[in-house]
């Protein structure tokens, strides 16, 4: 495994993905197209150019006020939750 | 070699609002499991937040009770993760712009007044809670969403002591302010240590360590204690302290490795791209500063400047908020401002020690509180009488007055039933008047017995004792 | 009995010339017959159908009308895939806000649309279930990622099918079936419910045969909702009552920096065409340009954008809570499990990447670099706005492709400028609509018109000016 592999593979499981060794090949190839998209970005000169986070500057002032009407059935909570046990949900130990 | 202990306090604290953080759920605590929860708690695909507005105030009023600078622009970021308590795989939190900026603390160290000077305070949200059994895991959702404020000192603090000192000071802030319980053990308020330490004079930092799971005050101090211990130990001895996060042992205390700096996550904090850029209105900032509730020092300063309390009183009083609060609810009943201290700090007090409850958990109420003491003041009954009536007001949580009625408690005050009843006594224990005369005050208490013992112990002592002690120098100077 | 639009199919109902059972008797059985033609269904909500309909007073224009949701809508109740593995089998518990408007609107859902998985790619060919089919020609794709969506309303099944749009996922595939397809401004329509792609580009839209449902639609789903903070609190205009196909006086700006990109001949012609037409409707037609680094650049921009979004969008799919969930010895391992499981190999990619480019190392280089060029060409956008009240492109620059041509699993190299223009709408957020224009070689094709922010009643007047003057409304393709 090469440095880019190595490094791809971390941010993957990082992504909670394992990646085989037969989708590697895929992933570095499209890591190299990504990595140009970046270089193609990096031609455009944006000093002084803030980032736009939303399609337009927009603010807003509106809060929720603070009032609790709207909850679910338990039933309704742990529905499509695979493994439930005394009304929670299940999962290895957690362990730290 | 000396060394100096540099230390940083991360505090999570959950704001006892009615609905969650981003959702319209309640906020609870003890309930039973998955049942506050709606689909946004649940990470559910396709939700989106909304930012309560009260969380917001309640986060103002400790910013301003911190003298911070206020960012009027509310923005909210994501940070990424993967864990099981994280429905969402990201917490929502102010990383770039938090509310609160550059405020401060004071507290007192030996008698000196130290600042200790906060970096910033932000707003986010808690995960869910996960009960960790033999094999596996249970997760609980109720707490998901709960309003988290995390305030951030500056690396100021020198001891375990100074630390436990700001936590109690903070924590009396986020009780008077009215926004949080701030309990510890419970959770509702949690503390992360940062340490490290370094030669006395030397300007440099050393390497820090991160102490996480801390349930208690006494914990976070004996916490730092041992920590700057090991630390000095491995400097001594030529090693090098490791960047690392440890948790505190409560059986062993020691601290313990619990991940090293290696496994430190990235959190890719970006910018939450489903809360716009939230403007508050200047004039609603300013009004929620104008409003604060009054903090535990000022009411020490009005308990012994307005009310003259002693300054011990004043400061045992506001030791506990609801106390506080109680006797606060009680002088507007009764201006007795003295009697009303010593009886909540004495016998009320007692009571609850002895029962182990806090006082809005029993039937005593300041309405009672305040007419009991009123009763005693304008004689309707003793000291003495007082007691029995407390203690049935803490039995049946009948109002005081009824009680008197029922048990027929009420004093004898009027002074000519009472001057009828003790010239009756003096005229049947006529070798006491002599007594007296021949100036043995012990004769005082005796008659004193059988006035009372006459009036089934209904006389009103004060009064008794100025009328006898008339009655008997007009007999003694008759003869 | 079907193909109607939207007013003409309420007129039937309110004046009882057909008989609504009978009517949804037919339907279905049509339902059956293109699905088994075009695979455009995830779900059929045949009985949901029947009980929306006994609440149907047929009082109102959308009241007991047909339609179809792209399965990335919530739907309580009703199995919501997003055409991925990782939700194969997730019921929600609760609705999307605009499903809520539209049950209120007493309009009747048949079905859920095949998508592409996640809503990350133009070919629908990534489905769990399999490519959609192009209703004019069944070798060629329907377009994505709303490709179910589009091939229902284009086969002439329902009058109109909701989709999302973050690139160009309606209106790419709008055209591709000769329909109409529109992305409203960003913040018009709630968000709520709809399971997303990235969210700052994505908005709720729609597919319509005519212009004139597009406005019924649009005003019925339109709005502020308090559970999308980024919802507009603007009132929302009658669209149909102000419509009007008088737009003399319109100054329409011609993006040359798309149109001279056009290598298809005939493309070419209709395009031309289509500006005559609109300098004879008495618009002020006029060319402009975007430097052509920035129109270069917004591939890119989008790919490092809508990937970083994603990837945080979508880590709720972790197999705790809901959907594909595989055995592991700790959370973590469960985690990527049901995760490795669950997503197409292309999506991963696409994640994996979106992670990189919002990695604390690389988001000032990668993602923050990305918003800026947003700007700088959002700004470019605005320029050409301050003088103009429409941009006019070409849809794209050909036909639907053939399925074993169109391929999008791979990240492209290619910098098409005529294939990715169209999320310049996404950027600025403005309105923007796919118009039928023509046909080339049989298949339809199609323009864009796009608006200032909110000013979604140009757009729309200056498409139904246009579809009257070129005559394409109510197309569909039934048999091919």
């Amino acid at each position: 495994m090469d440095d880019t592999e190595k490094m791809l593979k971390k941010l993957a499981l990082q992504t909670m993905f394992d990646i085989s060794d037969e989708q590697m090949p895929a992933l570095v190839e499209e890591y190299h197209i990504f990595m140009n998209h970046v270089k193609a970005l990096e031609a455009i000169d944006t000093s002084d150019v803030e980032p736009l986070a939303f399609p337009y500057e927009i603010e807003t002032t509106f809060l929720r006020e603070d009032v609790a009407n709207h909850v679910i059935s338990r039933e309704d909570a742990l529905k499509n939750a695979k493994d439930v046990q005394e009304h929670q949900i299940k999962v290895p130990k957690v362990v730290g | 070699m000396q060394f100096e202990q540099v230390i940083g306090l991360e505090v999570h604290c959950e704001l006892k609002t009615k609905s969650k953080m981003f959702s319209a759920s309640p906020v609870t605590f003890g309930e039973e499991v998955n049942t506050m929860v709606n689909e946004i708690d649940m990470g559910m695909t396709g939700t989106m937040p909304v930012l309560n507005k009260r969380a917001v105030e309640y986060a103002i009023r400790v910013c301003h009770v911190l003298h911070m600078d206020i960012d009027e622009l509310l923005c909210f970021d994501r940070k990424n993760y993967y864990y099981a308590d994280l429905p969402k795989g990201f917490q929502i939190t102010q990383n770039q712009r938090p509310i609160g900026r550059n405020g401060y603390l004071d507290i007192e160290v030996n008698e000196q007044k130290k600042r200790i000077e906060i970096e910033r305070l932000h707003m986010e949200e808690d995960t869910c809670k996960q009960f960790h059994l033999d094999d596996f895991s249970l997760l609980d959702y109720n707490r998901a969403g709960i309003p988290l404020i995390e305030i951030v000192t500056k690396p100021m603090i020198r001891s375990g002591k100074q630390a436990a000192l700001y936590l109690e000071k903070l924590r009396q802030i986020l009780l008077y302010t009215d926004v949080s319980d701030a309990k510890m053990e419970e959770g509702s308020m949690r503390c992360d240590v940062n340490i490290s330490i370094r030669p006395y004079g030397s300007i440099q930092f050393g390497t820090r360590t991160e102490i996480k799971n801390l349930n208690s005050i006494s914990n976070v101090r004996k916490a730092i204690e041992y920590e700057a211990l090991r630390q000095e130990k491995v400097l001594i001895q030529g090693g090098k302290v490791l960047q690392e996060t440890r948790r505190y042992d409560e059986n062993l205390k020691e601290t313990i490795v619990m991940r090293a700096k290696g496994d430190a996550v990235d959190y890719k904090y970006y910018n939450e791209p489903n809360i716009l850029p939230i403007r508050l209105d200047h004039q609603w900032v300013m009004q929620i500063k104008d409003e604060l509730p009054m903090l535990a020092d000022e009411r020490i300063d009005k308990y012994i400047n307005e009310y003259g309390i002693t300054s011990t009183d004043a400061h045992i009083l506001v030791t506990s908020k609801e106390i506080s609060d109680f006797y606060e609810e009680t002088i507007h009943y009764c201006q007795e401002y003295q009697l009303v201290c010593h009886w909540l700090l004495g016998d009320v007090q007692a009571y609850l020690n002895k029962v182990n409850l806090t006082i809005n958990e029993t039937k005593l109420t300041p309405q009672y509180l305040g007419k009991l003491i009123t009763f005693i003041q304008n004689g309707t009954i003793s000291s003495k009488q007082a007691k029995k009536v407390f203690e049935e007001i803490m039995d049946s949580g009948k109002d005081p007055e009824i009680i008197i009625k029922e048990k027929g408690l009420k004093q004898i005050s009027d002074p000519n039933t009472l001057i009828s009843i003790i010239n009756e006594v003096l005229d049947q224990n006529s070798q006491s008047v002599n007594d007296y005369k021949s100036g043995k005050d012990r004769a005082v208490g005796y008659l004193i017995g059988q006035i009372m013992k006459k009036t089934k112990g209904q006389a009103n002592p004060k009064q008794t004792n100025q009328l006898l002690m008339k009655l008997l120098k007009e007999r003694i100077s008759d003869k | 009995m079907i193909t109607y639009s939207i007013e003409e199919l309420h007129e039937l109902f309110k004046n009882k010339k057909i008989n609504p059972i009978d009517y949804y008797d037919e339907l279905f059985n049509e339902v059956d017959f293109q699905q088994e033609r075009l695979n455009a269904f995830v779900t059929i909500t045949k009985d949901k159908a029947y009980m929306d309909l006994e609440d149907a007073s047929f009082n109102d224009l959308l009241s007991g009308i047909p339609f179809v949701l792209k399965d990335n809508y919530n739907t309580k109740g009703i199995l919501t895939t997003a055409s991925s593995k990782m939700l194969a089998d997730y019921v929600p518990i609760y609705n999307a806000t605009v499903v809520d408007l539209l049950k209120d609107a007493h309009t009747c859902l048949i079905g859920k649309a095949s998508m592409d998985e996640l809503a990350m790619g133009g070919t629908n060919k990534s489905a769990l279930t399999g490519p959609v089919f192009n209703p004019w020609d069944l070798s060629r794709i329907a377009g994505g990622s709303s490709g179910g969506s589009a091939a229902v309303v284009a086969s002439g099944l329902v009058p109109f099918a909701l989709g999302s749009d973050t690139g160009d996922s309606i209106r790419k595939p709008a055209g591709y079936c000769g329909i109409v397809g529109f992305k409203p401004t960003w913040g018009r329509i709630s968000r709520y419910g709809i399971i997303p792609y990235a969210s700052s580009l994505d908005t709720v839209g729609a597919f319509t045969r005519n212009v004139r449902d597009m406005c019924i639609v649009m005003e019925a789903i339109s709005g502020r909702d308090d559970r999308d903070m980024t919802s507009s609190n603007r009132e929302v205009p009658h669209y149909l009552n102000d419509l009007t196909d008088d737009i003399s006086n319109y100054k329409i700006a011609i993006l040359t920096s798309v149109s001279d990109e056009i290598r298809n001949k005939d493309i070419q012609a209709n395009f031309e065409y289509v500006i005559n037409t609109f300098k004879q409707l008495g618009a002020i037609v006029n060319n402009v340009t975007i430097p052509i680094e920035l129109m270069r650049s917004i591939l890119p921009t989008y790919t490092i954008i809508a990937n970083s979004e994603a990837t945080s969008n979508h880590a709720c799919l972790d197999g705790i809570k809901y959907g594909n969930r595989q055995d592991g010895a700790t959370v973590d391992e469960v985690m990527i499990n049901s995760r490795s499981d669950g997503f197409g190999d292309h999506i991963k990619r696409r994640f994996i990447l979106g992670n990189l480019a919002i990695s604390s190392e690389n988001q000032e280089r990668m993602f923050r670099k990305a918003q800026k060029v947003r700007r700088l060409i959002v700004e470019a956008m605005n320029k050409i706005y301050q003088d103009y009240d429409i941009i006019l492109t070409p849809n794209c620059g050909s036909i639907a492709p053939k399925l074993n041509e169109a391929n999008d699993d791979r990240l492209s190299d290619e910098y098409i400028i005529l294939e990715n223009h169209l999320c310049l709408g996404n950027f600025a957020g403005t309105p923007s609509i796919s118009l039928p224009s023509g046909f080339v070689d049989g298949m339809p094709i199609a323009v864009n018109i796009m608006g200032r922010l909110f000013e979604e009643q140009t757009v729309l007047n200056c498409a139904y000016a246009l579809e009257k003057a070129l005559g394409f409304a109510n197309q569909y393709s039934r048999e091919g």
